[in-house]
């Protein structure tokens, strides 16, 4: 069979390791025995109905990978790559095979393999590391778009000539400010700060608003607060296997933030507070900072449990009467790396369901992904969409007016989905909704 | 497999949609178990016309080709055994119909089945097949592999919920078959064939009303003799529950370290039971079980009263598989089926092939139809503890099959226990089914290599008959029936049967008549199991006489004999099909063929017995009948008024022909009509 020349070996072996790291990954592969169970659960599987975009045939291509069996470890680079990392698949497996980490595990193999493009180089080594160089790029590119030059390179079709994630990304973001939290707060934390504002990249860069409505909140709680100086989270080092670039951010952030030693870490963006709450996992061969991680990863919380737990102090009680600005129905999608993630459910449903004048309406398929992915919806427009399209139709299913979530990348994922469907249904971050409900002078 | 034909493919089915790059060959080398081997190319398509033109263009090249579901399956059945195409069928997914009326769904067969049941709980409705895998597999794998589940015991299986299909034959014609159509049940023959005769491309599915009220129990006993015994005292009661699941104590350790459902660690074996229907009637019967489970000395029963508590009880049960998966890389579900009342029998001896092996083994089975899955765990880098895992889970098979069971109640065969199947069959039953498999596939091109042992080596007759169950016939006068129709078919005779006469049909003029009224012995009421084997010549009265003391029930109606009966398919609700678990019949040309065992579930080979039942003595002899009965009498029996024989399809002929060159079988039923589309 002349397509066999490249043939893998479908035998397995005990793979030749010497990495510890390499080692750990590989034995959490091997207990994916193929029962298959995940596949029917998984967004990119249900979307093409493609074995190899399955939890199972990912793990098992990793699988080959360590193992030698794939004669060049880029062959399997279309299954990794296109994994949304949602963690789905975890929580239904019977033997909790990560292929999250594993697929982060199998992209920074294939980085290693044929080395880093320099533009992603650049964005996660040099840029993301410092935010006064990041910072004013970002502005002049936003200021472009606000000028129309993306719109218009694009209805002349030249953007998706150059680059057609470049041009999908310019097709969904609708918000380029140009004023980013970082300077609108100005309000740095003091070392005895009950509790600091993690400058989570989608609030600071694409929703400040978001952060602003965060710390009305967090002003109405009357906890001494500010905000941190940190950097990005690393998750897209995770994200596209450039772990190095992971542990680089990740250690900046842990020394930054012990400068609040008794601080809660306050993070209004599930995919950032997921990753801070996971920095130990970076930390596998050095105990020392593994340690410290921990001690982060301990006083971090998400914004909806944070939420909850002062929902009597910051909101107004179910019985209060209604804001004039409150939802009729509303529903909510969980961001992944919260439900699976951080295995946070119950406490965005608790706040919503309490909340005076809206009632809540639980969203079909809550468990699925909505295919945003932080910067896969524009490297993988097709899939995204294909996912994404599901969400839309369970969101309008319930026929409710307002959908909330709690991560910025799904915030403009949903956006994107709901304008494309011409529909008036509001996207809005959970943050900015319970700012509407804010308990004051007069209203309890 | 040529580039042109894979370029054909392209060219069919659009570019993205043929997937030949090595990683994409490499996880479409797979299903849920242990086989492997790569195919050649791998076809996405997303509509039956496109499925329907993979296998046309598979068929011109000569290509070998699998039709392929969740990949689910645990022997190995969608494995590319022969290389060639994999026809992924994952993105025929649509559920096309739904008909609350008449109860029945049609369904694309890569549906999900737990998409279906879905789509039809807020509907008040479910489809009643419910294998572990529900969660992924597909209706069209379900189909192909004549899928269970837990609450098969009292709904039946695939099979009997299938009620038409639609299915690229290889060939590359299309055949529509439905159960009520006259003539050769080739639905049920495509249930559980593992996609070795055809591609299904829709499926008619049957629907049930949700259920008002479910009950569940569980119950601890100091022996699993006790817990196997309280089975058999319920059913005997008159109870069908829906499920009945034994768990040894080893699996009820591990999975309380695993999910602590709060199981009882002290018993030997424990017993979950749940019942439903009506609130009144779920109620009292789940009053009575605890009696039986009391009588038979159970230690404890626990009622589930909310929704939450029987979930809690279900999920000790669900943890058995996961609490092996976390302890080794592979688990091994083996799959056999043995009359109920022999799982302590059959549970001594499978234990002490672990034992010998030292291998870690826990154990369920669906106890109310005698079907156990021994679980072992292993890693399959280890070559040397994989070969000894794969031959103590076949030795396993052999004491099923030496305690009259079966080699799978819910698996199938796959390449996994294709030699096995030798234990089950005789010869001449394993050469009817590759002419079976013939007919449809001459070129041998569909899902080739599965399900039947390789005939080049054909153990020696001497060896087959140590090995394999009663080969021919019982009685003297069933004995004389081969020599009787070599002769005939020397002569180019016609023959005609002839069970009681009630039908009143006259001997063709020419032909010799072979009475079968003298077959008329009980041969086996097995009670404890609720199973009668039966010559075909007896009366259905006398069967019914004599089971009346018993307190056990046929539910056959009509009049004449139990051959007669069948062949003319005149006792029709309920079904015959659901009730007939075995068979053994004389083909024209002498050999005789044995089908089924004295069990429940069974889908080793294919469920050819189904072709029988309503071919009016035109494919064989019928010799003896095996039926399932029950603690009660049928609620509602219908016989058909006046059965009339039917006029063949074109495929209805080749078979037929195969069978019977020279047309020598009550042919006049055959040769009655003129031909059918």
């Amino acid at each position: 069979m002349d397509e066999n020349k490249n043939a893998p070996d479908i035998r397995t072996r005990p793979a030749d390791l010497s990495s510890a790291t390499d080692k750990s990954r590989y034995d959490e592969s091997l207990h994916c025995n193929r029962c298959g169970f995940c596949t029917s659960f998984c967004p990119t599987y249900l979307a093409t109905g493609d074995e190899g975009l399955s939890p199972r045939g990912r793990n098992q291509a990793f699988r080959a990978m360590l193992e030698g069996r794939l004669k060049d470890p880029a062959e399997a680079e279309r299954l990794f790559s296109t994994c949304l990392l949602c963690g789905i698949c975890t929580s239904v497996c019977f033997a909790e095979v990560p292929t999250a980490k594993l697929m982060s595990a199998g992209r920074e193999k294939i980085l290693e393999s044929r080395g880093e493009p320099w533009f992603l180089k650049l964005v996660l080594r040099v840029l993301l590391p410092r935010p006064r160089l990041l910072e004013p790029l970002l502005k002049l590119a936003f200021l472009g778009k606000r000028l129309g030059l993306g719109r218009l390179l694009n209805r002349a079709g030249l953007l998706r000539r150059v680059s057609p994630k470049l041009a999908a990304a310019e097709e969904m973001s609708e918000t380029a400010p140009l004023r980013f939290l970082r300077s609108r707060l100005r309000r740095p934390a003091a070392a005895d700060a009950e509790v600091v504002q993690f400058l989570a990249c989608g609030p600071n860069y694409l929703k400040p608003e978001v952060g602003e409505a965060t710390a009305r909140l967090l002003a109405a709680s009357g906890a001494r607060f500010g905000c941190a100086q940190n950097v990005c989270c690393g998750l897209p080092g995770v994200s596209f296997g450039d772990m190095d670039a992971a542990r680089a951010l990740a250690k900046k952030n842990i020394v930054e933030l012990e400068k609040y030693p008794a601080a809660a870490v306050l993070v209004d963006d599930s995919s950032c507070a997921a990753a801070v709450k996971d920095y130990p996992g970076l930390f596998e061969t050095e105990p020392a900072w593994r340690d410290r991680a921990e001690a982060l990863a301990r006083r971090t919380r998400d914004f909806s449990e944070w939420a909850l737990a002062e929902r009597e102090k910051i909101l107004r009680a179910p019985s209060a009467p209604a804001p004039a600005a409150a939802p009729l129905q509303v529903t909510y999608h969980d961001p992944c790396k919260a439900r699976y993630g951080q295995k946070i459910t119950d406490p965005p449903r608790l706040l919503l369901r309490a909340l005076p004048g809206a009632e809540y309406r639980e969203l079909p398929e809550a468990d699925q992904c909505c295919g945003g992915g932080g910067t896969y919806s524009f490297v993988h427009p097709d899939i995204s969409r294909a996912v994404l399209d599901r969400k839309i139709r369970n969101i309008l299913s319930t026929g409710a007016g307002t959908v909330a979530t709690c991560s910025v990348s799904c915030l403009l994922q949903v956006e994107f989905g709901l304008r494309r469907a011409s529909s008036t249904v509001e996207a809005v971050h959970l943050a900015s909704l319970l700012s509407r409900f804010l308990r004051g002078p007069g209203v309890t | 497999m040529t580039p042109s034909f894979v370029d054909k493919l392209r060219a069919a089915l659009g570019p993205e949609n043929v997937l030949t790059a090595p990683a994409s060959l490499l996880v479409y080398s797979y299903d849920g178990a242990l086989d492997k081997n790569l195919p050649g190319a791998v076809a996405l398509p997303r509509s039956a016309e496109e499925a329907a033109a993979c296998v046309r263009l598979a068929a011109e090249a000569g290509v070998p080709y699998t039709a392929r579901g969740a990949g689910t399956n645990l022997c190995g059945g969608s494995v590319p055994a022969a290389g060639g195409l994999v026809i992924h069928l994952a993105r025929l997914n649509r559920i096309l119909e739904i008909n609350r009326d008449n109860l029945r769904a049609w369904v694309e067969p890569g549906v999900v089945n737990l998409h279906l049941q879905n789509a039809l709980a807020p509907l008040g409705l479910f489809y009643a097949p419910d294998p572990a895998s529900q969660k992924a597999s597909t209706l069209g794998g379900n189909v192909g592999t004549n899928a269970g589940g837990p609450r098969c015991l009292r709904h039946g299986v695939t099979t009997n919920h299938v009620l038409a299909l639609e299915a690229v034959l290889p060939g590359g014609e299309l055949l529509r078959c439905s159960v009520e159509d006259a003539g050769y049940d080739f639905t049920g023959l495509l249930v559980g064939s593992e996609g070795t005769l055809g591609v299904v491309t829709k499926i008619q599915v049957k629907l049930l009303p949700l259920p008002e009220d479910v009950q569940t129990l569980l119950a601890a006993f100091p022996s699993l003799e006790a817990a196997v015994q309280t089975v058999t005292d319920v059913i005997s009661a008159g109870i069908l529950p829906t499920a009945l699941e034994v768990m040894d104590k080893t699996t009820v350790h591990s999975v309380e370290a695993f999910v602590g459902a709060g199981y009882p660690l002290d018993a030997e074996a424990v017993l979950l039971v749940e019942t439903d229907g009506p609130r009144a009637r779920a109620a009292a019967e789940a009053e009575k079980i605890a009696d039986v489970c009391r009588a038979n000395g159970a230690s404890s029963v626990r009622r589930a009263a909310t929704p939450e508590e029987r979930q809690k009880l279900w999920e000790g049960r669900r943890g058995a598989y996961p609490a092996m998966a976390r302890l080794a890389p592979n688990v091994l579900v083996e799959d056999g089926v043995v009359p109920r009342q022999l799982l302590p029998e059959a549970v001594r001896r499978i234990r002490a092939i672990a034992a010998r092996e030292r291998l870690r083994m826990g154990l369920i089975a669906h106890a109310g139809d005698g079907n156990l899955h021994p679980n072992l765990a292993f890693d399959e880098r280890d070559a040397e503890e994989t070969r000894r895992v794969k031959a103590a889970g076949y030795e396993m098979l052999k004491v099923c099959v030496d305690l009259g069971g079966s080699i799978s109640g819910e698996h199938g065969i796959g390449v996994d226990k294709r030699e096995a199947m030798r234990w089950l069959f005789t010869p001449a039953t394993l050469r009817f089914f590759r002419r079976v498999k013939e007919v449809f596939d001459p070129a041998n091109l569909c899902n080739p290599d599965k399900l039947i042992p390789l005939a080049e080596a054909e153990a020696p007759a001497e060896t087959a008959a140590s090995a394999a169950p009663a080969a021919g016939p019982r009685s003297p006068e069933a004995s004389a029936l081969p020599d009787f129709l070599r002769a005939a078919k020397k002569d180019r005779r016609p023959v005609f049967i002839r069970g009681l006469g009630t039908k009143n049909v006259p001997v063709p003029p020419g032909a010799r008549l072979l009475e079968t009224a003298r077959l008329n012995k009980i041969l086996d009421h097995d009670r404890p199991n609720f199973t009668v084997t039966v010559e075909a010549g007896v009366a259905l009265e006398d069967l019914k006489a004599a089971l009346a003391g018993a307190g056990q029930f046929v539910h056959v109606s009509g009049a004449g004999s139990l051959g007669g009966i069948l062949s003319a398919r005149s006792s029709r609700r309920p079904a015959l099909r659901d009730q007939v678990i075995g068979l053994a019949a004389v083909l024209p040309d002498g050999d005789c063929v044995r089908l089924g065992a004295k069990v429940m579930k069974n889908v080793a080979g294919y469920d050819a017995l189904k072709l029988f039942i309503g071919a009016w003595g035109t494919l064989g002899v019928l010799t003896e009948v095996t039926l399932r009965l029950f603690p009660f009498p049928p609620e509602d029996p219908q016989a058909e008024p006046a059965p009339r024989p039917f006029a063949p399809t074109a495929l209805e002929r080749r078979l037929k022909r195969a069978l019977d060159p020279e047309g020598i079988l009550n042919n006049v039923f055959f040769e009655d009509g003129h031909g059918r589309e």
